[in-house]
């Protein structure tokens, strides 16, 4: 890399990092002798060729400057890829829309052709409404959630995260994971449960429902459905390698589709009419499985909307099928498919929680999930539930919110202040964590985790949003803002 | 009733890319495999067994690891230690496996309708793979298998043959059509067809 005489021209080395001579040269003239040091120092073949093209150059600069042989020098860590590789491998090629891989569930074919809009949820593609005519996003989320409350909707659920469990230590394995008792779970039944990470923090939620006697189906969100994999993988490798318990990813396997409201079990006695599905047949966390055509069917009475419901599972390549099966047979209970806006409304007015609210800074108490807290047997984060700041009184805790005017729909990320004439910093005493418009009460209502909020129920408060420059007066409520004693998933 | 394989909406029949001025049979072939089943074998801990001593379809299991035992209908992929997949056109292999791995000693779980099979063949076939994939493929020979990622995609290699290169690729279904989209366009260089 000689240069002209008079020359003083930058010369790079690396030129994925733009590592240039003098970097090389300022690293050893710093007293960086190690060529391990060098490498951090000036991030010498650190990028992604791993040094392939830069290295040798590099270290014949730094053995010219300490006046020894490569050999002398030494080398870094080898690191993969040890042979070349195509510069397609690592940018992609220019495909537009086709550069981001995506995850499309058996029915996308259907949702397209039924004027679905899809939202990203993760890579998944997933119908985020139904548009009819003019409507807005809003308008068709109304609608959709309403149909649902009134009548009977179907929503794809096929990306929800699917585990297989087996073995003879299935049980165990489950009971120590999630917070709540699993050993007794009977089979054909379901159980909802929660997992915390270590540190605490509730980290997941789900049912899992034991089809035999050590064979569990574990459904996991959407968001989640990878790292809770990793998770039961992490602990059956390094923490209890002496449980016998194998876990695979079955989310492709199945394709699901939830049917919600007071018609889906007229529904469901139409798609398998020589079934008993009744309420003593197939009764509130039960499973069954039935003959689906030429295949089979997992049907799990369980709920997210809070409405009587179930979720269908057909094996992958009669998804489309099941799909078309239930609308068909559905037109005169007045069904209506319904995307994730609807799903958000409908579980936000339930009080269910979701990811909004299960950010990683939330414990089972602030959630109102103490109740899964088992005092009989130990659990995945149990010991750190004793931390101070986990005991402390008047921790924030989810509540409802409705606004005073109950017209204006109040924006998620606000804060809750006590007063809203405050200059800043105005005491924050929470923050919205979920909004919608309730179908059920015709108003504005929200979700919130707010400090002390059991004992706020009742109280007046405003919601602030800096970035919108409103405030709003709400009223703190009860979480479930729609059947709070949980009648009509049992009815 | 007809079951809808990931790729049958998405295929089409005919020539496509660089095919111009080159003879049928220099194409790259790419097809989706369908009607195939797909099984997971694990052998669990407690399990005394030798892997080695259980034979389906008459083809023991591999211990070698990203090695594969198969014939023209079965084929079965060192996937991890003591984990298997078991790819097979075969209708009653389900049968096969359970009457020769017991539940005792094996968790046997369907994965048949959770993948999308591809089978991509021509002399180029390999550089297609390369044109997305960091996996060294230079001493990659017959009955070798890797999983590795495509564009971003996970997937699993299969070298069928190496004399006329045959390779089976597979990935999750959901990815099925970006998958395919990733395989195709890196193919249109060389020409492909698909039957």
């Amino acid at each position: 890399m000689p240069l002209p005489e008079k020359k003083h021209y930058k010369r790079f080395v690396d030129f994925q990092n733009d590592v240039a001579v003098s970097d090389i040269q300022l690293a050893v003239q710093e007293g960086f002798r190690s060529i391990e040091h060098v490498k951090r120092y000036t991030t010498l073949g650190m990028a992604t060729d791993q040094g392939k093209t830069s290295n040798l150059n590099g270290l014949q600069l730094v053995s010219d400057l300490e006046k020894k042989i490569v050999p002398e020098v030494g080398h870094t860590t080898f690191r993969p890829p040890y042979t070349s590789v195509t510069i397609g491998t690592i940018i992609g090629r220019e495909v537009g829309k086709n550069y981001k891989a995506t995850r499309k569930s058996p029915m996308h074919l259907w949702h397209e052709k039924h004027n679905a809009i899809f939202v990203d949820a993760g890579l998944w593609l997933r119908p985020r409404f139904y548009k009819k005519g003019d409507e807005t996003l809003q308008e068709a989320a109304k609608r959709e959630a309403f149909n649902v409350r009134k009548n009977v909707g179907v929503c794809d659920v096929t990306s929800l995260g699917k585990i297989d469990i087996k073995g003879k230590d299935s049980a165990e394995f489950l009971n120590r994971v999630y917070t709540n008792a699993f050993l007794k779970l009977p089979v054909g039944k379901a159980r909802y449960g929660v997992m915390l990470r270590e540190d605490g923090m509730v980290f997941d939620d789900g049912t899992t429902t034991r089809i035999s006697e050590n064979n569990y189906h574990m459904t996991t969100t959407t968001a989640q459905a990878a790292n809770v994999l990793s998770h039961l993988e992490y602990y059956l490798q390094v923490i209890w390698p002496e449980l016998d318990v194998t876990v695979v990813s079955t989310t492709e396997q199945w394709a699901g589709a939830a049917i919600a409201g007071p018609n889906s079990r007229s529904l469901l006695s139409k798609i398998f009419p020589n079934e008993d599905v009744s309420n003593e047949g197939l009764p509130f966390m039960g499973y069954r499985e039935f003959k689906f055509k030429d295949s089979i069917a997992r049907v799990f009475r369980i709920s997210f909307s809070g409405e009587l419901a179930y979720e269908i599972n057909v094996m992958s390549n009669f998804g489309e099928l099941m799909w078309e099966n239930i609308i068909e047979l559905g037109a005169d209970l007045k069904i209506q498919p319904y995307g994730t806006e609807a799903l958000s409304t409908l579980r936000i007015e339930m009080g269910h929680v979701a990811g909004s609210e299960i950010d990683g800074r939330t414990i089972a108490y602030d959630l109102s999930l103490d109740g899964m807290l088992s005092e009989k047997k130990d659990f995945i984060g149990k010991r750190s539930l004793k931390r101070k700041a986990f005991i402390k009184k008047r921790r924030e805790q989810i509540i409802g919110l409705v606004p005073v005017d109950k017209k204006t729909s109040i924006p998620e990320g606000s804060h809750l202040v006590l007063d809203n004439k405050l200059k800043s910093p105005n005491p924050k005493l929470g923050h919205v964590s979920a909004s919608c418009w309730s179908v059920e009460n015709d108003n504005p209502f929200s979700l919130a985790i707010l400090k002390d909020g059991k004992n706020k129920i009742g109280e007046k408060l405003y919601a602030v949003s800096p970035l919108k420059n409103i405030s709003i007066q709400v009223e703190v409520v009860s979480q479930h803002y729609v059947d709070p004693d949980g009648k009509r998933v049992r009815s | 009733m007809k079951e809808i394989s990931p790729l049958s909406n998405i295929e089409k029949n005919g020539l496509f890319g660089n095919y111009q001025n080159k003879g049928e049979d220099k194409l790259i072939i790419i097809n989706e495999v369908t009607n195939i089943k797909v099984y997971q074998l694990v052998k669990f801990k407690s399990s005394s067994l030798e892997s080695t001593s259980i034979s389906i379809d008459n083809q023991i299991l591999p211990i070698s690891p990203n090695s594969v035992n198969g014939n023209k209908i079965t084929r079965i992929l060192w996937n991890a230690p003591n984990t298997w997949l078991i790819i097979s056109s075969d209708r009653d292999i389900s049968k096969k496996i359970t009457d020769n791995c017991s539940e005792n000693d094996f968790a046997v779980t369907n994965l048949s309708h959770s993948k999308v099979v591809l089978q991509i063949q021509g002399e180029q076939a390999l550089d297609v793979i390369k044109k997305g994939s960091p996996l060294n493929l230079n001493n990659f020979k017959k009955n070798d298998c890797r999983t590795s990622v495509y564009h971003g995609i996970t997937f699993t290699i299969d070298m069928v043959e190496d004399t006329q290169i045959i390779l089976n690729l597979m990935a999750s279904r959901s990815f099925s059509e970006s998958f395919y989209h990733a395989i195709t366009d890196s193919a249109l260089e060389y020409g492909y067809k698909k039957i």
